[in-house]
């Protein structure tokens, strides 16, 4: 097991990072198509929906907060049961791996190196992720760190730089067809990126300083969906709601907008940086989520002799999940929310209810402190 | 198709020497856990490679969540141009 530790304020960094990850490259685009003009108001609502998330993550980790969702699961519904749902968490982690993966080779591929073949595309983004997850949490943790302020100057450097290509007009009129459009695109948001914060359950046991992590996940929480909210204000306001609609990764080509004169313009590249770094830190805490559920689920003597099996997994797995970029925006708008609705939301919620149905039981039943979280501390952690 | 070739035996090259390792030391657990997933990957590989008649993970998820997703699809369709 990873012996690192990380801070509160690392882990909201991370978290942050994690929530923009790739959704900032493909939910403008998927939401435009259901929601049009008014995808900014969608993404307003999902920061209530990831603020529920977050509360439902934070309640049961902090309930076994030395444990991760394998090992409790196991101590909730028994050994066999509790095995098969941990077995479930480290397919879901294989596949979101997978998943990203996939959209970001795919992106990678077709705008910025069309001739290289996907797979040596992701392997080659794989290989930092390999070393980050090897290196342990507490290096991914002060990685993301450095990784930060980079992506939020050039964040803000773009944002400014597009001012002046603004255009009100094309966020009018708002609500055309009423409010309902905008609470259908949630669909596809609480799918993607919202319920994949679930590695939070892998992640609350490795924190050190666990009083503040309530407060900073909060804020991570809203502040992630507010940079879509800012991120679909410019789609819409800049491209207009056709080109949000026809372009596949739409932040690609925002960027794309920024010119000043002759001199200064193909910065895109550059802006790129912003969503390789986001989308780095979250195929690598959902890597290092399947490394850990294999050690706890399959008892390795350490989780760093499933890293390179499981990159050799993962690699095959982003070219067999989809055959096309239609199939994998189809999956990821209607088909991902439904997939990933039990182990983000019912398992998590079964295993909070069945949990408080036993502490209570056997409080009543006089027994009492057996029913609580133990306080020592589980034998995996450190 | 060649750069498919290079990540197999890349896998296998990676695995023998892991599987050295581990053997030398005793950890068999690991030696076994290990060994299945990267014998997994590499069929998968090879499967992918000759273009065996195997469905996207995609469409198998569809289809064991169609009954579920579908209307949820429907609804949010209805209204738009793809509806």
């Amino acid at each position: 097991m990873d012996k690192a530790k990380i801070t509160s304020a690392q882990f909201a960094i991370l978290m942050y990072m994690y929530i923009l990850g790739e959704a900032a490259i493909v939910q403008p685009h998927t939401i435009a198509n259901i929601a049009g003009s008014d995808e900014w108001f969608t993404m307003i609502l999902s920061i209530f929906v990831q603020l529920g998330f977050g509360w439902l993550y934070m309640k049961l980790s902090f309930k076994y907060p030395d444990e991760t969702i394998i090992e409790y699961s196991q101590r909730i519904l028994g050994k066999g049961a509790g095995w098969v749902l941990g077995f479930i968490y480290l397919l879901f982690f294989i596949i979101l791996v997978a998943y990203i993966l996939r959209v970001i080779s795919g992106f990678l591929g077709s705008v910025i190196l069309p001739r290289s073949p996907l797979d040596i595309i992701g392997l080659v983004f794989m290989i930092p992720v390999v070393y980050g997850v090897f290196l342990g949490l507490g290096v991914i943790g002060r990685a993301t760190e450095i990784l930060l302020p980079i992506a939020v100057f050039v964040f803000i450097v773009s944002s400014i730089m597009l001012v002046p290509k603004i255009d009100v007009d094309n966020l009018l009129p708002v609500f055309p067809d009423g409010i309902m459009p905008s609470i259908k695109g949630l669909y596809s948001i609480i799918g993607f990126p919202t319920m994949d914060v679930v590695v939070v359950l892998m992640l609350v046991r490795f924190i050190v300083d666990k009083k503040k992590t309530r407060k900073y996940f909060y804020i991570t929480s809203a502040a992630a969906p507010f940079t879509l909210v800012i991120i679909a204000l410019y789609t819409i306001s800049v491209l207009g709601i056709e080109e949000t609609i026809r372009a596949p990764y739409v932040v690609y080509d925002l960027a794309k907008e920024i010119r000043i004169e002759r001199i200064f313009e193909r910065v895109e590249a550059l802006v790129g940086i912003i969503w390789i770094s986001t989308t780095f830190v979250k195929i690598t805490l959902s890597f290092y989520a399947v490394t850990i559920a294999a050690v706890q689920l399959f008892k390795l003597t350490s989780y760093k002799y499933a890293i390179i099996p499981f990159l050799f997994l993962t690699l095959p797995m982003s070219k067999w999940i989809v055959n096309n970029p239609a199939e994998l925006e189809y999956y990821l708008g209607y088909v991902y929310p439904i997939f990933a609705f039990f182990p983000s939301f019912l398992f998590p919620v079964l295993l909070l209810v069945i949990g408080a149905l036993k502490n209570k039981k056997q409080k009543s039943s006089g027994e009492e402190g057996r029913g609580q979280p133990e306080k020592t501390k589980s034998p995996s952690a450190e | 198709m060649s750069s498919w070739i290079g990540i197999v035996i890349s896998a296998l090259l990676t695995g023998i020497i892991q599987g050295n390792f581990l053997r030398r030391n005793g950890k068999s657990q690991d030696f076994i856990v290990a060994t299945l997933i990267l014998a997994a990957g590499v069929v998968l590989y090879l499967l992918l490679l000759f273009d065996a008649p195997i469905p996207t993970l995609t469409h198998v998820i569809d289809w064991m969540l169609e009954p579920l997703y579908k209307p949820v699809a429907k609804w949010l369709m209805e209204g738009t141009e793809n509806g």
